[in-house]
């Protein structure tokens, strides 16, 4: 493909994105441990109850920061911890953010994407990566 | 409810009113409650160093630390909202031009000052809801009532405070969600220390704004935030952008979740690598960075997410 093919497949995606885009909030009924559900730049992983989850925490907030994009926040019931401990099926380097629980189902909100209401469980946190950097994303 | 709620709230829609005798007046018996003495001093709209010597001394003072310390930690020190801005400390203390280092004060009184303290008001005042005992009530009130009277931030120098009104701003509200700062024809605060320009929420350079036509592909792969990058994208034209850069297409695929997308691997003229990727949710078109060594659109997004393998991810908002 050459250079105007480039620009054409972007253009391409922009008007399929807003065919397909939806902003109503994602409802997981069921989710078997190592399944993923992705909300922008955090994966939200599920993992069996003898994960490892470090200290309670305070925040509720699953991405460091006070920008709009790091607001992705785990509402109560959820008790958030600081996570300690990568699933086995992510690549060492992956960056790892805190670890969530909830006895009842409960819902990872942000200002800007859509909900996601998950089923009870533990879950990990990562961030996806700047390959760049490898570091965690910063928006 | 505290008595003074409703006026804080409403303080809290800024500029709101600006009693400058009055500020001065709740600032004068706020520092006699600590027991401090200084010159208080607003800072107006158009301001220079040359007129405030107290201001050149604290900012020639932080400069010179600069130059004994690591120039990274001293930029990571002023934390991450501040770490755009921190290029122009850098420049600073490279440059020693009178206008860098006059921007160079401007982030040192409204980003972070040197020793991550912040004087912005909205927050700290909310300690007079909460004081309890007089030693707190005795310097929060009048503290509070400066806020209220149209002070934004207060700077500390060894004989002045500086007191900065509060910024008109310039806001839209989104179908979802809270006010956010946006203007499309200049800055979305304007401040008299500082213009500060936002697109949709995001902080972004001046230039993003008021000429996108000369943003360059060498900023745009500089940016390592992923919004600014994509707004700056976005603010050039995607095409111009991709014809820039040269950009070929490696692959094109989709992952089929609700709301997904397709997405393509793509290459530019050095051989860096880069991933168009949607948001199944924000409308929103990503450029993102990827190892060179990818070659499809799975093995990037791997080599981002560090999953094993793809078929793990189930929903995508």
């Amino acid at each position: 493909m050459n250079i105007k093919d480039a620009a054409q497949v972007f253009s391409d995606i922009v008007e399929k994105m807003n065919e397909v885009s939806i902003n109503s909030s994602r409802i997981i009924h069921r989710m078997e441990i190592g399944q993923v559900v992705r909300q922008g730049d955090i994966y939200i992983h599920r993992v069996g109850d003898s994960h490892e989850c470090g200290k309670k925490l305070e925040s509720r907030q699953l991405a460091i920061g006070n920008t709009m994009g790091s607001r992705h926040v785990a509402e109560a019931p959820a008790t958030i911890y600081e996570g300690a401990t990568l699933p086995r099926w992510c690549d060492a380097r992956t960056f790892i953010g805190p670890c969530v629980e909830s006895a009842k189902r409960f819902v990872v909100t942000h200002p800007e994407h859509a909900h996601v209401e998950l089923p009870p469980g533990r879950y990990q946190i990562t961030h996806q990566m700047d390959a760049r950097t490898m570091d965690r994303v910063q928006d | 409810m505290h008595p003074d709620y409703e006026r804080y709230v409403k303080a809290c829609d800024y500029p709101g009113v600006l009693d400058e005798k009055a500020v001065e007046r709740h600032l004068a018996e706020y520092l006699r409650a600590l027991g401090i003495e200084r010159q208080i001093v607003q800072l107006k709209s158009g301001w220079s160093l040359d007129d405030h010597p107290p201001l050149q001394l604290y900012v020639r003072a932080v400069l010179a630390e600069f130059l004994k310390r690591d120039a990274r930690v001293a930029l990571d020190a002023l934390g991450a909202q501040a770490a755009r801005d921190a290029r122009v400390a850098q420049a600073a203390r490279d440059a020693r031009d009178a206008r860098a280092i006059h921007r160079f004060a401007c982030l040192c009184i409204q980003a972070y000052s040197w020793q991550y303290w912040r004087f912005e008001l909205s927050w700290l005042v909310t300690t007079w809801f909460g004081a309890k005992t007089e030693a707190v009530k005795i310097w929060s009130q009048p503290l509070f009532n400066a806020f209220i009277c149209g002070t934004w931030m207060l700077h500390w120098t060894d004989d002045t405070l500086y007191w900065v009104a509060k910024p008109r701003v310039h806001t839209e509200r989104p179908s979802r969600g809270f006010r956010r700062l946006h203007c499309e024809t200049g800055p979305a605060v304007e401040s008299d220390v500082e213009d500060l320009y936002f697109w949709h929420g995001v902080m972004v350079p001046s230039k993003v704004v008021e000429t996108p036509e000369r943003i360059t592909v060498e900023e745009i792969e500089a940016e390592k935030n992923m919004e600014v990058q994509r707004i700056m994208i976005e603010r050039l034209g995607a095409d111009k952008y991709m014809r820039q850069t040269g950009a070929k297409v490696l692959d094109m695929d989709s992952l089929t979740l609700v709301g997904s997308a397709p997405r393509a691997l793509m290459e530019d003229k050095r051989g860096n690598k880069w991933m168009i990727g949607t948001d199944g949710s924000t409308k929103r078109v990503y450029l993102m960075a990827v190892p060179r060594d990818v070659r499809t659109c799975s093995e990037a997004h791997r080599a981002i997410s560090g999953l094993d393998k793809e078929s793990r991810l189930i929903a995508e908002a």
